[in-house]
């Protein structure tokens, strides 16, 4: 069969030039050198023929089935997603919770928010110590009513404590009386 | 009610500010003021009611002679 003919062997060191030669990818200089070997070599125009027989044909693509190229496709798209995949590996630790990760941070945020404004603001211990569990609602009633408990045992000494005081008032009048009397001496 | 409600919470943050030695103070004379014969409560409230009209540098001045005296009492 003609097309399954060997290549004719070319000079070695010309064998690659003669390729770029036949596409006409070579260099001016190149090629007038290729040029010139030819016309001496019987061996590199053989080759160059056989070039020029055999190189159309293995250009011409073969034709393939629908099939292909639907395979083709999924598997390309395929792997690009395994690449896409592989790049964010990390994800997939989160892909089973993703339902219910989302409310569970909000509720456990909005919880730490709570917190953190209650002992803010110094009110822990009314959760600590909730309101008339142990301390008579009488008392916390309002604020004159605790004042009132605070002060009871002095309210029952207040008429001695005024005594004490008008008599030192009386005392600390009566030495400065002195003092500014002439000839007394305090 | 709302005058009510912010009483109470005023008195709550008194509470709080109490050191540990007032809270008990106040516990004790509440169940002391609870066993009281009504005249002995009367005489309590008019005194309550006299102090709160004294003047404030008086008030000042007796509340700190009975608070040198109960450290004195407690010291003995």
């Amino acid at each position: 069969m003609k097309n399954s003919a060997p290549l004719e062997t070319a000079c070695k060191q010309y064998e690659e030039d003669l390729v770029l030669h036949y596409y006409g990818e070579n260099g001016d200089n190149e090629r007038r050198r290729v040029e010139q070997h030819l016309t001496s070599c019987h061996s590199c125009r053989r080759f160059l023929g056989d070039l020029q027989r055999v190189l159309p044909q293995m250009a011409g693509a073969e034709e393939m089935p629908q099939a292909f190229w639907d395979n083709y496709y999924r598997e390309t798209v395929s792997k690009l997603a395994e690449q896409e995949e592989r790049k964010f590996w990390w994800r997939s630790l989160f892909n089973p919770m993703r339902t219910w990760m989302a409310p569970a941070f909000g509720t456990v945020a909005v919880a730490v928010l709570v917190v953190g404004l209650v002992i803010g603001k110094g009110n822990l211990r009314l959760f600590v110590e909730p309101r008339g569990e142990s301390i008579p609602r009488e008392i916390l009633a309002d604020q004159n009513q605790l004042e009132f408990f605070e002060s009871m045992d002095m309210l029952e000494a207040l008429d001695r404590l005024e005594n004490q005081d008008d008599q030192k008032t009386d005392t600390t009048n009566g030495e400065s009386n002195r003092a500014e009397l002439p000839g007394v001496v305090a | 009610m709302l005058l009510s409600a912010q009483s109470a919470t005023a008195a709550d943050d008194g509470w709080r500010h109490l050191t540990p030695t007032e809270k008990e103070r106040v516990l004790r004379n509440y169940r002391r003021w609870q066993n009281l014969p009504p005249q002995d409560k009367e005489h309590l409230r008019e005194e309550w009611n006299r102090w709160q009209r004294l003047p404030k540098e008086r008030r000042d001045r007796l509340k700190q002679r009975y608070n040198e005296q109960r450290r004195g009492r407690d010291r003995d």
